[in-house]
């Protein structure tokens, strides 16, 4: 009985937020037509089958699905409260992420070769971005999109899970004993050294494609991955300096010679200086964040179409308008568990691979969410980047849950790993 | 398993990051935001006042000088007498933000009764809140009188009364129409046009004061008894300078009284140097030229602009209200009504009191002293100087059957030479000062004489209402 609760008390959390933002919806704005009711109820009800299923046959960890759930809620009510079409395919986005989701986590589980495929990850990786800087197109500063069919979508969300495909490849990896004719190359390959080196290779040949993409944010995030990977895997504090002096050697450059980031150091400084012009987006974002104060000003009765970009990158400042910084908090603090189980299901695993994939991830959510929310918040200079699962966007809310589907295999194989013994 | 230990740093560290978030935010939440969300950027603010009905604006006499009404589910700002107030109470735009009182006691306009507030908590029939009214100290038929006199001329009219400090007249012109369509239309227009429309000239105007300046320079010649007869040559020279009389009239042998009167710059030229530079500026501070003032609106502060030791010449020219020396119209009706009240200046104010619909005060100004120009002797000294310029002077213009005036004209050289500006200050009635009046006309030339005129129908009109 108490373990019935136990699996009915999320869904029941995730319900009454429906329900409530719902109600909120209807009342300040009359938002909520029966389409959009339907919806709601179809997403209710996609999660609770998923989360049936990841219950009923033992798919691995429970919490993972119910915070990505619980996030992606948030973010529909609070896309359709600021524009319903982008909240209705919202819907869909999560509702086909969800379904992802669970294939991805089997299709992991069962498959034995994935920290083989390493050569496969660097050069899908390789030709998204050869692919993108051919046909791509910009939009918002960075020339990182493609149009595929009806959809357009970012290819480095897509990277980002190579890429830590890759490096948890180069770093655990044990290679066979190598043929006599490439001795030599295996050998350093298989050293510290050699790792670290490939590892190194690897990061900047990705991070030089996003520098011309000019996607400061991703390329952010793809660093802060390859460190975490050097600080736990390399064992060379060498490196980690060169890397460190690399950094400041960038920045400094960047500082010195590329406008677009002199403006964003400014408007970081003093974005109240020219409010009406460099310092808009971030003036807004604060004025939001300011009125909504400790409760927010109710779902619907702030005016967070003031801030531009609301529905992507600046979601998080809607947030803290309506439903105050507490619910700005809140929403911090489901992202922290979530960080928290990929570490923890890192700690627990037993395959060296899958350990350091798991870390990743959660390295991944980690650093993304700080770089967006710390950007909107003015903690630190704005960089684009979306909020996972609760930004408007396909590609996102689809490489995120992709990214989940791995961790929940993960997760279900330690079980198994736990029976056996 | 042997990478656990790093991983949980670098667990740690991911830790620390959402706690420096988390810290911040609540940082920014408590002692960022209550001021970043009162940025005039921040366009919630004017949704808020939306959301009630922007309090009205009534003259002495309770007339509607400003009024907001609903135009379909928008509020729209009226102003019926058009250009007369545009720099008195400025506008109220979405676009170009606001101005004037509009600005300035924006806060009480739009609020809302507290008391009511919790009443209304209860009230269900969805009637609109309303902000406090205004009630000015402004005579809206002493400003029609004014703007009427005035005409085409660029300029001001100052009037005050002296004993309380309440401002009953601050008309500039050229002037704009404050209403919002007419703004919009001519916005571009006007903030290019060389006229100025925007610049409230009786608050923000600054000019060289000319002879008006006199009464600053006798009242210290008198404080320091040098006040002696002098024999006017029609000029004299100063370190090099050549002080000449207008129109270079040799007045003679003349005491200061004559001197005042008939406006002999060679006189108070030669008392300014005999002065010396502390003294005048003591003077000049004591009538509050280039003090800041806590006006109802925005003002200037009048510049005394001597960075260097000033020199003879410097002194001379400063003596007879010319040099470096800049005053608003606004500072020179203070300086006569300084001396009608016994050397006393009274702050100046227009809002007289601020009501909210349920008949409750919002706001409420009490006359205060601002300054302590000259104590009552030297005053009565000036008024007697001053009642002679206006009987037998240069301001005959404003004499009136019945009632002393005390004035003193003006005549200031400017940047364009042979377009002088015209003043003229006055208060009447001498004996109990009701009004004191500084009009003030840009590039008046030699047709500045009809400066005094216009104070003397003023007069008239204020006395015999």
């Amino acid at each position: 009985m108490k373990n019935d609760n136990y699996i009915v008390r999320p869904l029941i959390c995730i319900l009454l937020v429906v329900l409530l933002g719902g109600v909120l919806l209807s009342l300040n704005m009359g938002k909520v037509n029966s389409d959009t009711a339907l919806l709601l109820g179809g997403m209710c009800l996609t999660l609770a089958v998923v989360y049936a299923l990841l219950r009923f046959f033992p798919l691995g960890d429970h919490y993972i699905f119910m915070i990505t759930a619980m996030l992606g809620v948030i973010g529909v009510i609070m896309l359709l409260r600021l524009q319903t079409g982008h909240g209705q395919k919202q819907v869909i986005w999560f509702s086909v992420g969800a379904g992802l989701f669970l294939i991805t986590s089997i299709v992991y589980r069962f498959g034995k070769f994935w920290n083989k495929l390493n050569k496969l990850y660097v050069t899908g990786g390789v030709m998204l971005f050869l692919i993108t800087a051919l046909f791509g197109y910009s939009s918002g500063g960075a020339k990182s999109w493609l149009r595929l069919g009806g959809f357009s979508f970012q290819p480095s969300e897509l990277i980002k899970i190579l890429f830590i495909l890759t490096l948890a490849g180069v770093f655990t990896n044990e290679y066979k004993k190598p043929k006599e004719k490439d001795v030599k190359i295996k050998t350093f390959y298989n050293t510290k050294l050699g790792r670290n080196c490939a590892a190194t290779v690897v990061c900047y040949t990705f991070l030089l494609f996003l520098l011309l993409q000019r996607d400061w944010g991703t390329a952010v995030l793809f660093f802060a991955i390859y460190i975490a990977y050097m600080a736990v895997y390399g064992e060379d504090k060498r490196f980690l300096l060169l890397n460190g002096v690399a950094a400041v050697l960038v920045s400094i450059m960047g500082i010195s010679f590329m406008n677009h980031i002199q403006v964003r150091i400014e408007t970081w400084l003093r974005p109240f200086q020219d409010v009406a012009g460099k310092g808009y987006q971030i003036t807004q974002s604060l004025f939001a964040i300011g009125e909504g104060s400790f409760t927010g000003r109710g779902i619907g009765a702030g005016s967070p179409y003031y801030i531009p970009e609301v529905h992507s990158d600046f979601i998080f400042s809607a947030i803290c308008e309506e439903m105050g910084i507490l619910g700005g908090l809140a929403v911090l603090m489901l992202y922290f568990v979530l960080v928290y189980r990929a570490f923890k299901i890192s700690l627990s695993t037993n395959n060296e691979f899958n350990k350091a994939v798991a870390m990743g991830i959660g390295v991944m959510i980690g650093v993304q969410t700080f770089i967006i929310i710390g950007g909107v918040i003015k903690f630190i200079p704005l960089t684009g980047i979306t909020l996972p699962f609760i930004s408007y966007g396909g590609s996102s809310m689809v490489v995120t849950f992709l990214s989940l589907g791995i961790l929940q295999g993960i997760s279900a194989r330690r079980r198994e790993i736990e029976d056996e013994i | 398993m042997k990478y656990n230990g790093k991983i949980i740093t670098v667990m740690v560290v991911i830790c620390a990051m959402f706690l420096s978030l988390a810290v911040y935010l609540t940082y920014f939440t408590l002692f960022d935001a209550p001021e970043v969300v009162e940025n005039k950027f921040n366009k919630r603010i004017r949704e808020r006042e939306e959301s009630i009905l922007r309090g009205a604006v009534y003259d002495s006499c309770g007339e509607v000088l400003a009024y907001s009404g609903m135009e379909g589910n928008r509020q729209k700002r009226y102003y019926p007498f058009k250009e007369r107030y545009a720099h008195v109470i400025g506008y109220n735009s979405v676009t170009y933000d606001k101005s004037g009182l509009e600005s300035t006691f924006n806060d009480i306009l739009v609020k809302s009764d507290p008391l009511e507030n919790i009443s209304g908590f209860f009230d269900m029939t969805g009637e609109m809140e309303k902000g406090a009214d205004l009630y000015l100290t402004i005579d809206n038929g002493f400003t029609a009188k004014a703007e009427k006199l005035m005409g085409r001329r660029q300029g001001s009219v100052v009037a005050l009364k002296p004993k309380t400090g309440e401002v009953v007249c601050l008309y500039s012109n050229p002037s704009f129409d404050p209403n919002e369509k007419a703004l919009e239309e001519s916005f571009k227009e006007l903030s290019q046009s060389e006229n100025a429309p925007f610049l409230g000239r009786a608050t923000q105007g600054l000019y060289p004061p000319g002879s008006t300046f006199k009464i600053v320079t006798a009242a210290a010649a008198l404080e320091e008894n040098i006040g002696v007869s002098i024999t006017d040559e029609g000029s004299t020279i100063i370190d090099g300078y050549v002080v000449e009389n207008y129109n270079g009239k040799k007045l003679g042998e003349i005491d200061i009284k004559q001197g005042f009167a008939k406006s002999s710059n060679v006189m108070f030229a030669s008392y300014a140097v005999q002065l010396g530079e502390k003294k005048m500026e003591n003077i000049i501070e004591r009538f509050g030229i280039g003090e800041k003032m806590d006006f109802d609106i925005r003002t200037s502060k009048s510049l005394f602009n001597y960075e260097n030791a000033m020199g003879q010449t410097d002194l001379a020219a400063c003596g007879i209200g010319q040099g470096k020396l800049l005053v608003t119209p606004l500072n020179m009706a203070l300086v006569a009504a300084g001396i009608a009240n016994d050397g006393v200046i009274m702050e100046p104010y227009i809002v007289e009191k601020a009501m909210y619909p349920s008949g409750r005060q919002a706001y409420k100004s009490k006359p205060k002293v601002w300054k302590t120009a000259v104590n009552e002797e030297v005053a009565g000294m000036v008024e007697d100087m001053m009642i002679e310029c206006v009987e037998t002077g240069t301001g005959t213009g404003a004499k009136i059957n019945g009632i002393t005036v005390a004035g003193k004209t003006g005549t200031a050289e400017n940047e364009e030479s042979d377009k002088t500006h015209a003043w003229f200050v006055c208060y009447a009635p001498a004996e109990n000062p009701e009004i004191a009046i500084c009009v003030m006309q840009e590039y008046a030339g030699v047709t500045g004489s009809s400066c005094a005129p216009i104070a003397r129908d003023l007069i008239n009109y204020y006395l015999n209402k």
